[in-house]
């Protein structure tokens, strides 16, 4: 069990980082129910996302990216099939804590202040209180909640506390971030503002986020490459390289280049609807 | 805060005071209609054998409030009113405890795996079926200890509740919480003490409530059955010597039930520092 | 959004058909097996052990059995003819008494904050000490026990209806309000049938509550019942005679309580399938 932080996320980034790859599918499928009532979800699925890389899956409703998303955090296991994290087993990923997740719902404790809701990864995985402490800290400020620490998630609206998710979420330096529609439940300006929020802090911490969403826009502003993504059963149509210069900006969204590859993404998205 | 809550249990204050008032007048004018002058004090102290029958139960049916006051506090009476009910109190309590902690472990035993559930869950149920209380003479007789009688009762009224509702409790939670822990890789022991227990606290406590007061409720109809000591006795030994143990009769119905008040009280106020930080407690705001 | 609420399940497939004689015996098998155990322990002294208990403090299984034979007419006309009307009738005038006070308390502000917590504190109050007080009132027989059960069960019903009919959320009411509904029929259409689960909660509470609050009115102040069966038979030490009359006792609870569940089934089937849908 990992207790030192530093050491595994150090030693296993330098791994990955030798590799390139953080994660990395090989014909991965996905069927729910046995025999002849099965539900295909996933077919043949191949991806590479690089340490560091920012990946949004994208698809109609029952694409499966939700499924795919949980494959790799092994929450699900796949039906056929390989997954690495970090050159190991998802098991073994997960196990040795190396992933953070971040739901469409906060999924913060009502128990506890926004700093014990942060802390609670630190805790699962014992880390002595006082660096604890800090550690939820340094990620409050990093998300611009430092002095709502003593308060409780009832008190702060659904744009902040989705950020005391993802200040949560990184608590423990995982290598890799799962993010499943984080900002869906939002309205648009909170939305964009915590884009924005979502890459300075991608930029300060470099992990390798794999983003699930629904919005053509969300996905093309945030990562360096969107993977659109068949209905069932799920399998990747297209990967679009966003080649959009970084850091982005508000004004990235009113560039010429952001629309022509806006329109990219929904033309393999009208492809794959009919 | 404090002149809210000054200004929320102000209606109830009003609406007791007027209750007793009204109270006082139907008694006063039942009283005056079926009992004439020249018996009244008699119907009243009961040293006057020459009442009637029927006259000399005016005052247990419906007494004058006033006295039944006067015979709360008149320290005579003491030992038989408030010392008494400290007797039943304490079982009750005790019961209480044991009760709960039996209610919550059978709970998290049932919270283990869905076979165990559905073999305990159809007996913790039909149990409530059986008139418990009615097993209170039963259990007496088998432990010859009314103590220990009380507490039994005391126990197994509680324990249900809590099991039931802690169950519910541990069980509804958020499919994407479990998710989180299992993405930390967190022991089971610490889902449950990071995210099972504190979340099904709530729950506990509704039950809890609940409990306080049918512990109370159960110490004392085990009394009515014949025990020596507690305020079911004192209701039992003056209901049957007439008119001079009315007020004593209707004094000790009171103490009974300042016992399940009370009690009820102290758990809401433990819980209003256990679940402190619940909404409801913090905004305080009115309605 | 509270981490304990119901949150979004995961995308599944239709279930594994299973074959309906397969859960039915899943579901009672546990039950019935623990129940033959149990009852098999009793038999050979198990429970004599664990106590030190004697025959004449706990009678055997097939004793209480060969009582419910012997004296299974009494205990039937008792239960059928003396006991059950008495908490099925104090329930139902209970529930409807509670049910109109709960109505009459939504009314106006005061009434609300002032007298609905007095009514509430009755379920804290031991209505069975009262019974010698029902006695003097209705006399010995069934009326006064009535009373009692009709107390008894009152302050849940209050306190649930209340809460079914005037806790909703804004919404529908607003729509209430746009469609210009008047307040009787926000009633008929709204707010009752909202109240309707909370209801039969409260009913379900009072089923318990019926038996014991008839069972133990009949103790020392009836001439026939259940109750007197028990005590008069406790008295006498005459064990499983007693405990036959308290196997009736449940067996009546058990029937109220079927009796209230199918009533539910049949009135709001929206919710009990609701209820069926498990994690």
């Amino acid at each position: 069990m990992a207790n030192r932080l530093d050491a595994v996320s150090d030693s296993d980034g330098a791994a990955a980082a030798a590799d390139g790859r953080a994660i990395m599918l090989r014909s991965v499928s996905m069927v729910f129910g046995g025999g002849s009532g099965g539900v295909q979800a996933l077919q043949n699925v191949d991806l590479d996302v690089r340490s560091g890389e920012f990946v949004s899956l994208i698809g109609p409703s029952g694409c499966g990216k939700s499924t795919l998303l949980r494959l790799i955090g092994d929450l699900l296991q796949p039906s056929a099939g390989t997954l690495s994290v970090n050159g190991k087993t998802p098991r073994q990923a997960r196990l040795g804590r190396e992933y953070g997740i971040v739901f469409q719902q906060p999924v913060l404790y009502d128990w506890r202040t926004v700093l014990a809701n942060v802390q609670l990864p630190l805790e699962v995985m014992q880390v002595p209180a006082a660096e604890r402490r800090s550690r939820a800290l340094e990620l409050l400020r990093l998300v611009g909640l430092e002095e709502f620490a003593d308060r409780y998630p009832w008190q702060l609206s659904g744009g902040m506390q989705q950020r005391v998710s993802i200040a949560r979420a990184l608590s423990f330096r995982p290598a890799v971030l799962l993010m499943d529609e984080p900002f869906g439940a939002l309205d648009e300006m909170t939305r964009e503002r915590l884009n924005r929020e979502l890459l300075n802090v991608w930029s300060d911490t470099h992990t390798a986020i794999v983003f699930v969403t629904h919005s053509i826009a969300e996905a093309v502003f945030l990562s360096d490459r969107v993977v659109v993504m068949s209905p069932r059963p799920g399998r990747v149509e297209a990967i679009v390289s966003i080649d959009l210069p970084r850091p982005r900006a508000a004004e990235t969204r009113d560039e010429p280049r952001f629309f022509e590859l806006v329109a990219t993404v929904r033309r393999h998205l009208r492809e794959v609807d009919e | 805060m404090a002149a809210a809550r000054l200004g929320r249990r102000l209606p109830v204050g009003l609406a007791l005071l007027g209750l007793l008032v009204a109270w006082e007048l139907v008694a006063w004018l039942y009283f005056t209609a079926s009992v004439p002058p020249a018996f009244q004090a008699g119907a009243i102290s009961g040293a006057d054998p020459s009442v009637p029958a029927d006259m000399r139960v005016v005052q247990t049916k419906l007494p004058l409030p006033h006295l039944v006051l006067a015979a709360l506090v008149d320290p005579s009476n003491a030992g038989q009113l408030w010392l008494a009910g400290l007797i039943t109190l304490r079982s009750a309590v005790l019961g209480f405890v044991v009760g709960g902690a039996i209610g919550f472990g059978l709970a998290l035993l049932m919270a283990q795996s869905r076979p165990i559930e559905r073999s305990l869950l159809p007996y913790a149920i039909a149990s409530q079926m059986v008139p418990v209380i009615a097993l209170g003479p039963i259990v007496y007789s088998m432990f010859k200890d009314e103590t220990v009688a009380r507490v039994l009762i005391a126990a197994y009224v509680t324990f249900f509740p809590v099991t039931i509702n802690s169950l519910k409790g541990l069980r509804s939670i958020d499919p994407n919480a479990l998710a989180l822990m299992t993405s930390l890789a967190a022991s089971r022991a610490q889902v449950y003490l990071k995210l099972r227990i504190p979340a099904a606290l709530p729950y506990v406590f509704a039950a809890l409530k609940i409990a306080a007061t049918t512990s109370v409720i159960g110490a004392i109809v085990v009394e009515l059955m014949g025990a020596q000591q507690g305020i079911g006795v004192t209701i039992l030994r003056t209901q049957y010597y007439g008119p001079a143990n009315a007020y004593k009769l209707w004094g000790a119905i009171v103490v009974a039930s300042l016992l399940g008040i009370i009690f009820f009280q102290a758990v809401a106020a433990v819980e209003r520092v256990v679940l402190r930080w619940q909404p409801e407690f913090r905004a305080e705001a009115g309605g | 959004m509270s981490v304990v609420a119901a949150g979004p399940a995961l995308e599944r497939a239709a279930p594994r058909p299973v074959s309906r004689r397969g859960v039915r015996l899943a579901s009672w098998g546990p039950p019935l097996g623990i129940l033959v155990v149990l009852l098999g322990a009793w038999q050979v002294g198990v429970f004599h052990a664990l106590f030190g208990l004697r025959e004449f403090q706990l009678p055997y299984p097939l004793q209480i059995a060969q009582a419910l034979v012997d004296r299974g007419d009494v205990l039937w006309r008792d239960a059928v003819l003396i006991t059950g009307p008495e908490a099925l009738g104090g329930l139902a005038i209970g529930a409807l008494a509670g049910l109109g006070a709960a109505v009459v308390c939504g009314g106006a502000g005061w009434l609300r904050r002032g007298v609905l917590p007095i009514l509430a504190s009755l379920n804290s109050i031991p209505i069975i000490a009262i019974s010698p007080i029902a006695v003097l009132w209705l006399g010995f027989g069934q009326p006064s026990k009535i009373a009692v059960v009709a107390l008894m069960t009152f302050a849940p019903m209050v306190v649930n209806a209340f809460k079914g009919l005037y806790s909703i959320d804004p919404a529908p009411l607003e729509l209430m309000t746009a469609l210009s509904a008047s307040p009787a029929q926000v009633f008929w259409k709204l707010r009752l049938p909202h109240a309707l689960p909370y209801i039969f909660t409260a009913l379900k509470v009072g089923t318990t509550l019926a038996m014991i609050g008839a069972v133990v009115a009949e103790f020392f102040n009836a001439q026939r019942g259940l109750g007197v069966d028990l005590s008069n038979n406790i008295q006498v030490a005459k064990m499983p005679i007693a405990w036959a009359a308290i196997v009736a006792a449940a067996l009546v609870g058990l029937v109220l309580f079927g009796l209230v569940s199918l009533a539910e089934r049949a009135i709001i089937p929206w919710h009990v399938s609701f209820r069926t849908q498990e994690e």
